[in-house]
């Protein structure tokens, strides 16, 4: 069995669980518990909870999808999420320039820890708060150019449109596999 | 499209740090929320030129700059607005009466940073009130002295001499967060000695507090002083590693750090025992075409 593990992270109303929930084959999972080795030792001191969904395309491949915590400051589930990660989305709410500022922080935690394939996708963009593309890039910090992440348009109430948003990251996926490959093939 | 939001939205030196990165022109408008709410709200006027300051103006005459001639003794208002009318071509006031004489270049210096850096730290003391930034306003020439500044270099300024810090409480950096450099290299604005100490501790390992303690400052103090290497684009704010972990050195597209999946993994496994593995393989070429293909199918 293959399996892939995509975080969706993302800022406070951006979606996240929603995004998760519309692509999610079984019904996307709100845990307050993760059983796991690290977070066994920690979770006396917090409550973790986060996003579950799945989704099995073949007999033998599913992609699992993780919601980063709900709350706007970082834990360390956080660290034992994106870590564990192949790939992660940012989901920001475009009509909420006050949590811009967290995104950009986002951007540099998972930068200081991981190097995977991500995209930014927008939220509510059709909202009259909604600040522009061009605007947010400059917020984001995330101008046009090399080593800055795609920036998408998504509705994550939409499965068309998630479904795009994973096409997106997917095909990223491969494009940097294959000038990975084509790197150590050249002379 | 307008700019537009709330002083809880994005604190002033933000504002000016994306307009700056943005390379805007036009006008932004403060509108101060009176405490009394029966009373006026008070707007502020801050013109930009392709990311740098140009002017500042608590009234929408644009009688700002003639008024401080006039308070200096310098020039009558008259006077200057006789000279400025000479030119046919739009002229910024300041240079004009330059050109004749009135004034020299000294003056004018001491003109902009009343103008701007004084009025601009008053701002920055604004707890309550709204903005917009008009990208089609036009220049106000008899506002201008002629001289601009990138809005950073006037937000480090002003944040240097600023003494009222409570309207960007909620803004600055917390004690337990680390600060990650965004540049490359060394910095290349004129950063004062404190500056240049905390700079050296931009890391993305240690904490504010711990910064301190190094550098036997308060932690307030240095606080204060990564809030202003945050809005002049040199540093981020990050949190600290709360589980070890080692520090990224490779891109992804390295083989090694290409996509990674799991394995021999039933359908049955549950979340928590996923989240177990630690292992990772890379991901199949076909693994990845099958799902854009299954994805392809929803949209």
């Amino acid at each position: 069995m293959e399996i892939m593990r995509l975080v969706v992270a993302g800022t406070v109303g951006a979606g996240k669980s929603t995004f998760i929930r519309t692509i999610s084959e079984i019904e996307a999972v709100d845990t307050d518990k993760a059983a796991t080795d690290e977070t066994a030792l920690l979770k006396k001191k917090t409550t973790v909870a986060f996003d579950f969904g799945r989704l099995a395309f073949g007999p033998e491949m599913a992609l699992h999808l993780y919601g980063t915590p709900g709350q706007a400051r970082f834990d360390f589930m956080w660290d034992i999420l994106i870590r564990k990660a192949h790939a992660y989305i940012l989901l920001v709410a475009a009509n909420r320039p006050s949590e811009f500022r967290y995104a950009r922080q986002i951007l540099q935690f998972m930068k200081q820890r991981v190097r995977i394939p991500m995209i930014v996708g927008l939220t509510h963009m059709d909202c009259l708060e909604a600040w522009d593309l061009e605007t947010i890039k400059i917020s984001l910090r995330q101008l046009e150019g090399k080593g800055h992440p795609p920036i998408i348009t998504v509705d994550a109430r939409d499965e068309a449109s998630v479904a795009e948003a994973l096409i997106t990251l997917m095909q990223l996926l491969m494009q940097t596999r294959e000038a990975a490959e084509n790197s150590m093939n050249s002379p | 499209m307008s700019i537009k939001g709330t002083f809880s939205d994005f604190s002033l030196p933000e504002v000016f740090q994306f307009l700056e990165q943005g390379q805007k022109t036009g006008l932004l408008k403060l509108r101060e929320t009176p405490d009394d709410r029966s009373a006026h709200p008070i707007v502020h006027f801050v013109w930009f030129y392709q990311g740098r300051i140009v002017a500042a103006a608590d009234r929408a005459d644009r009688r700002g700059l003639v008024k401080m001639l006039e308070k200096r003794g310098w020039i009558t208002e008259r006077a200057a607005e006789k000279i400025f009318a000479i030119y046919s071509t739009p002229t910024p006031m300041g240079l004009c009466l330059k050109a004749h004489g009135l004034i020299h270049p000294e003056q004018l210096h001491q003109l902009f940073y009343g103008q701007v850096i004084r009025q601009v730290c008053d701002l920055f003391q604004l707890q309550t009130g709204q903005f917009i930034f008009d990208p089609d306003a036009n220049l106000p020439m008899a506002e201008m002295t002629g001289l601009s500044q990138p809005a950073v270099e006037v937000t480090l300024t002003a944040l240097r001499s600023l003494k009222d810090w409570r309207a960007l409480t909620e803004k600055l950096p917390l004690p337990d967060s680390a600060l990650v450099s965004v540049t490359q290299g060394q910095p290349s604005m004129k950063l004062v000695a404190k500056e240049w100490q905390v700079w050296e501790f931009v890391n993305g390992n240690t904490p504010i507090s711990t910064i301190a303690k190094q550098l036997r400052l308060p932690v307030d103090e240095v606080i204060r002083i990564a809030f202003r290497l945050i809005v002049v684009n040199l540093a981020e704010e990050v949190p600290v590693p709360f589980i070890e972990f080692e520090p990224v050195t490779e891109d992804f597209t390295l083989p090694d750090r290409a996509m990674f999946v799991q394995s021999e993994e039933s359908m049955e496994e549950s979340m928590e025992e996923s989240m177990q593995r630690t292992d990772k393989v890379p991901v199949s070429q076909s693994f990845l075409k099958s799902l854009v293909g299954f994805l392809k199918t929803k949209v």
